[in-house]
């Protein structure tokens, strides 16, 4: 502050000593301010990614642990279904159109069990009832037993009543993930919720999912057609004769009164079947998040704008033991049941699980 | 005129050693937001391709911070140890990986705060400061990028 004083007649500048170190002070400050609102920043882009990387990373582990789940349910009901049609333990099995086996005189192959019919076959074509094959005794002839035709119903019934349930957890499946904009949208719902558990701030972001990933398109029902039927059958016996001396007996059976069924188990479709399955999860914060609100500091003043963060995660399903379905030419299944059996009792011991994987094999992007 | 040269001295003293805080804290964020990454990176990597992915991986870590913050070493230090678990997960054994930084940091006229000489080899400026984090990897690194044993790549 300059102070003008009269000293022997003339004017002089009296300067006091307060206040000198302000500017330096005032400069200072700045410099701190300015390093205070940096460390500021820097702390929370670092925040909100790290709660976007686990939110992205927990959303995509859900997304693969819910299609595990729904593998191993789909592939428990395909091991029921082939149970149900190859279930020699209940007298069922299936076999083609026609058989014709036989002996000696009094000699029953079939009744002693020494023989195997050779026209029982491990497809789905034709399912009958093996009663029915053995129900005409020595000499005569069958149309089909009740009690077998009761069991082909109850076996139709269970398969039937199979493949609505596989069916309305594939719907289900189906509605909640197997679509970009409803994918998305659950995995935002479950990335928001461990954010909101984590945090109390609110990131707003974007998830985008690879459609294919979570598509069940690679699972195909077997379409061949069931054909359900009764067995008829003729028995034939002829004493010891001067043209036969040890006798003939035999028996022919054919199929007759089929119910037509389109729909069988669900195989894997050997062209897609988890070749593109990884689920990439991609996330992309909005800058009017609340967590964000006011950030960064002083970035008005210097036109500096929040960057966008972007996080990436990867999760997809395995197996240690094998696909636990079997796995064809889309469109062209085969007919045999046993491997239906055979392909989930492999892999039962495994089962479908989930883990997270590299977004891409480059060793930087993780 | 003497006062006002130690309020400068004064100030300075303080305005260098808040500087320095702040440094020192954005670099504990960035280092250990690294050690974040770097252990993630670790956990879904093969076991064989981990110590080489965590070098490349390191390597990009360090040279942003080089150019950003003025750090000027980094060190990565990656320990894998094998944990039992229940029977049901991978045989009984659990991978846990331990992501250490250390790294070191320049302090602003650390020499002379440490009574030594200035230009003494240059390591008494220099702070020396450690960042952790810990994951457990997937039981099941052979498929990584497979569904199951003859499946083909994802």
């Amino acid at each position: 502050m300059i102070k003008p004083t009269l000293v022997q007649g003339s004017f002089s500048m009296n300067r006091s000593a307060s206040g000198q170190a302000l500017p330096y002070m005032l400069v200072m400050m700045v410099v701190l301010i300015i390093s205070w609102a940096m460390m500021l920043n820097v702390a929370q882009l670092l925040t909100d990614r790290m709660i976007m990387q686990n939110a992205v990373d927990n959303a995509a582990l859900s997304a693969a642990v819910c299609k595990a789940r729904l593998l191993n349910k789909l592939g428990q009901l395909n091991y029921l279904i082939g149970c149900a049609l190859y279930g020699t333990e209940y007298g069922i099995t299936n076999y083609n159109s026609y058989g014709v086996t036989g002996g000696v005189y009094g000699i029953c192959p079939q009744v002693v069990g020494a023989a195997d019919f050779k026209c029982f076959t491990d497809t789905q074509k034709k399912i009958g009832s093996v009663l029915d094959a053995s129900h005409s005794g020595c000499t005569g002839m069958d149309n089909g037993s009740a009690e077998s035709e009761r069991i082909i119903v109850s076996i139709r019934n269970l398969v039937n009543g199979l493949i609505k349930v596989q069916d309305a957890l594939i719907a289900q499946y189906r509605f909640e993930f197997d679509n970009p904009v409803l994918s998305a949208n659950r995995m935002y719902k479950i990335a928001q919720r461990q954010d909101q558990i984590n945090v109390n701030s609110k990131i707003k972001y974007i998830i985008v999912i690879n459609p294919e990933s979570l598509s069940l398109n690679d699972i195909v029902r077997n379409e061949n057609g069931i054909d359900y039927c009764k067995t008829k059958s003729i028995c034939i016996s002829v004493p010891p004769n001067p043209i036969t001396p040890a006798g003939i007996h035999g028996h022919a059976f054919w199929t007759a009164d089929y119910v037509h069924e389109r729909k069988s188990w669900l195989y894997a479709d050997q062209e897609s079947f988890f070749r593109n399955q990884k689920i990439i999860v991609v996330a992309g914060s909005n800058n009017d998040s609340e967590s964000t609100k006011g950030y960064p500091v002083f970035g008005k003043w210097i036109g500096l704008s929040w960057p966008a963060i972007s996080v990436t995660a990867a999760a997809a399903v395995y197996n240690t033991q094998g696909p636990m379905f079997t796995v064809e030419q889309k469109g062209r299944p085969s007919d045999e049941i046993s491997p239906v059996i055979k392909a989930y009792k492999r892999a039962e011991k495994g089962g479908w699980d989930a883990h997270l994987v590299p977004v891409e094999d480059l060793g930087i992007m993780h | 005129m003497v006062e006002m040269l130690l309020i400068v001295i004064y100030l300075t003293i303080i305005t260098f050693a808040a500087l320095q805080l702040v440094i020192m804290v954005t670099n504990d964020l960035s280092m250990n937001e690294a050690a974040f990454a770097l252990s993630r990176v670790a956990i879904v990597s093969k076991t064989r391709d981990v110590e080489f992915k965590i070098k490349k991986a390191s390597l990009i870590f360090s040279l942003k911070d080089v150019y950003v913050t003025g750090l000027n070493f980094l060190l990565c230090d990656l320990s894998g140890e094998t944990k039992r678990a229940g029977q049901e997960q991978s045989h009984g054994n659990v991978r846990v990986y331990n992501m250490d930084i250390n790294y070191i940091q320049c302090v602003m006229f650390g020499s002379l705060l440490s009574g030594s000489r200035i230009g003494s080899a240059g390591t008494n400026n220099m702070i020396r400061s450690t960042s952790c984090s810990r994951m457990v990897k997937s039981p099941e690194e052979d498929y990584y990028d497979k569904a199951y044993p003859c499946a083909g790549k994802f």
